[in-house]
């Protein structure tokens, strides 16, 4: 059969579209004929609302009236009119239309309390997941519907999010009308009193608790019914009534199955409460830890299974060079503290499974980034960071980068900052020729003229998102950029001092 | 295509350009639809497959008697495990033909109804597709171009497409 009948292709696509389910597979699939921009119009079931105020909620539905799990994005962070965008007339299409409507994302925009109340006694029954991402305009009074009419609510992620919080009621009504909490996160100050009732009342299923501002020797109550806990990020311990972990009465136990920990202001004196779980941790976060280096590779050596690390400014050589022998396992590294080359090097002989790596760096050569290319094929999302007291980079990086470049093929994301003279046009060109699948690229301090982002333009296809710091060019050659680059989203140009210069977005650029 | 143990019962499979294919019954058990005929007793001696070509069928069958041998799960957990690296790798093979025949196979297991090979088909189907331009897609599945999106309707979509929606 060369030509196959126009019904065989429906049935056929009808059996082949459950199993392309990346946005990006959906919107190609959508542009090929007629039939399948309708079938997938119908299938649609996971969305993102990129800029939510460029289509309007009729259209979403219109287009996709299936969807069941929903994100909506306002403006980036670094655009300061966020507060423009108002969710109201999509929390009302929701009501109306998607009337199953299980997961729902809301990032950057402002939220009122009737918006979640409304959203809470139309959709709360059937909605499992909700995150609320960096938004303001609510109160606590808001959340209080979610606690009251999300019976079947399993995620609850609140972070990043100003909002006006006048008490912990919400908390104890969601402990009352919901059993089955898996995973919650709150960023905000509250009183951790009002999470027992909760912890008790899901503590067959709660799985992951993100909390700030709250001491672990409150915590107390909470880690006895949370007993099935496997996440907790918090803020650790903080010096408050030290004695206590001295007392042999006090009995401070961290859930068995815990397998993934952050805890901020982190000292020696919790190492015989934590330590014992360091073998089996996935995830640890030591960004806020106030352990010495030689304390930091202490515990990493004994934590042979852990996945993914986010390490602080106290964090160098020595502890990288203990992540490299024993952390075979990893797939995520972001680091804040200064190492060298060598030791880059070293890391990415040993943990040949990065898929994201964040580095700071005290210098760099072509070599090391050869190693990158060599040996972490994995790599998705890489960001470099040249000390600025590092010493001059004798010879451009051009060639490393290409290295880098044709090795990582992967990549999706790239940040490099260097210094004046560490990358040249060519160098810019490279990015463009070998990042087929970048999309969000962040130079700094990078190229020499304009010619080097017109050279980066002619590659680059699914750039979505462009962060310049410190770049030598010209507002006329950005504007050229944008034109060029259909699929850019976003760009951000900011000047040495980190000073913001110029934020655009599409539909509609504004600068 | 004869199978060497005489001793269980067979049946005789017809394409559509008229080719017989004898196989063991255990084999043509893998397709619903065969064992709901013989089930229902409304299997004769020959099933005719009128939108089956030969090509397809034989290697329908190829896939059906592969998977009737292999050791079914609840048996020993060791074999289990080898067994399932066996079909797995067998599968992998399998799927590596063009594109017209996978399709065809697609279809034809869907008449069959066969479930496991309805799946390897759309996951092989999908995986192609998957990282590949409309343009590129269209060429791989052979798309009829008098069915594409009017330029105006395409040149919307592109844009919801690339700025709000994914």
């Amino acid at each position: 059969m060369e030509n196959h009948p126009h019904e065989s292709i429906d049935t056929f696509f009808n059996c082949v579209i459950p199993y392309i389910q990346n946005g990006d597979d959906r919107n190609s699939v959508s542009l090929v004929c007629r039939e399948w921009y309708e079938l997938d119009c119908m299938t649609r079931k996971l969305l993102t609302v990129h800029l939510i105020y460029s289509p309007t909620p009729s259209r979403l539905h219109q287009r996709f009236p299936s969807i069941d799990s929903l994100t909506l994005k306002g403006l980036p962070f670094w655009f300061k009119r966020k507060s423009s965008i108002e969710i109201t007339p999509w929390v009302q299409e929701i009501f109306v239309s998607y009337k199953c409507l299980k997961v729902l994302h809301i990032r950057r925009v402002v939220i009122r309390d009737s918006d979640l109340k409304l959203l809470a006694r139309t959709r709360g029954k059937d909605l499992q997941v909700l995150k609320i991402y960096r938004c303001e305009g609510f109160s606590t009074d808001g959340l209080l519907h979610i606690g009251k009419y999300c019976n079947d609510l399993k995620t609850l992620c609140l972070e990043g999010s100003s909002l006006n919080v006048k008490d912990g009621k919400w908390l104890h009504e969601l402990a009352l009308h919901n059993t089955s909490i898996e995973s919650l996160t709150i960023t905000f100050k509250f009183d951790v009193r009002d999470l027992t009732p909760l912890a008790k009342s899901s503590s067959q299923s709660l799985v992951s608790l993100k909390i700030r501002s709250c001491d672990l020797i409150d915590l107390v109550d909470v880690f006895s019914y949370a007993v099935r806990l496997e996440e907790f990020y918090g803020d650790g311990w903080n010096g408050r009534n030290k004695s206590l972990f001295f007392d042999r009465e006090f009995v401070f136990n961290l859930p068995p199955p815990m397998r993934s920990l952050s805890m901020d202001h982190l000292t020696k004196t919790m190492f015989p409460f934590v330590l014992p779980f360091a073998h089996q941790l996935r995830e640890l976060d030591f960004i806020n830890v106030l352990l010495k280096d030689d304390s930091q590779s202490f515990f990493i050596q004994r934590s042979p299974n852990l996945e993914v690390l986010y390490a602080g400014y106290v964090f160098e050589d020595m502890g990288l060079q203990a992540i490299s022998q024993f952390c075979k396992k990893l797939r995520k590294l972001k680091t804040c503290g200064f190492v060298s080359h060598t030791r880059l090097i070293s890391l990415a002989q040993g943990c040949v499974d990065l898929e994201c790596l964040h580095i700071n760096l005290k210098d760099i050569t072509k070599e090391s980034m050869e190693f990158i290319g060599t040996h972490l094929k994995s790599l998705r999302d890489f960001q470099m960071k040249l000390s600025k007291v590092a010493e001059k980079i004798t010879a451009p990086l051009d060639e490393g980068v290409r290295l880098m470049l044709i090795g990582c093929s992967k990549l999706e994301r790239l940040g490099i900052y260097l210094c004046s003279g560490g990358l040249t046009d060519v160098g810019l060109g490279y990015i463009g020729r070998y990042g087929y699948n970048l999309r969000y690229l962040s130079p700094g301090y990078l190229g020499e003229s304009d010619a080097g982002l017109v050279d980066l333009s002619k590659g680059c296809p699914k750039l979505r998102k462009l962060e310049i710091q410190s770049c030598p060019f010209s507002n006329q050659a950005l504007a050229t950029f944008v034109y060029d680059l259909h699929s850019l989203r976003y760009m951000w140009v900011c000047d040495k001092y980190g000073r913001f210069i110029l934020a655009m977005t599409r539909p509609h650029l504004q600068p | 295509m004869s199978t060497s143990s005489s001793s269980s019962k067979k049946i005789v499979l017809k394409s559509a350009d008229n080719e017989t294919f004898e196989i063991d019954e255990i084999v043509a058990l893998e397709s619903q639809a065969i064992k709901n005929m013989i089930e229902d007793e409304c299997a004769d001696n020959v099933i005719p497959l009128g939108n089956i070509d030969s090509k397809t069928l034989s290697k329908i069958i190829e896939y059906c008697k592969k998977h009737a041998e292999s050791p079914k799960k609840d048996d020993n957990a060791d074999i289990d495990e080898k067994a399932v690296e066996d079909l797995k790798s067998f599968d992998a093979e399998f799927a590596k033909v063009d594109m017209p025949l996978i399709q065809d196979i697609l279809m034809a297991a869907n008449f069959l109804n066969i479930d496991n090979l309805i799946g390897l088909m759309c996951r092989t189907i999908a995986d192609r597709i998957k990282g590949k331009t409309p343009e590129e897609i269209r060429k791989i599945l052979n798309i009829n171009k008098n069915d594409l999106l009017s330029p105006e309707q395409e040149a919307k979509a592109r844009e919801e497409n690339s700025w709000a929606f994914d």
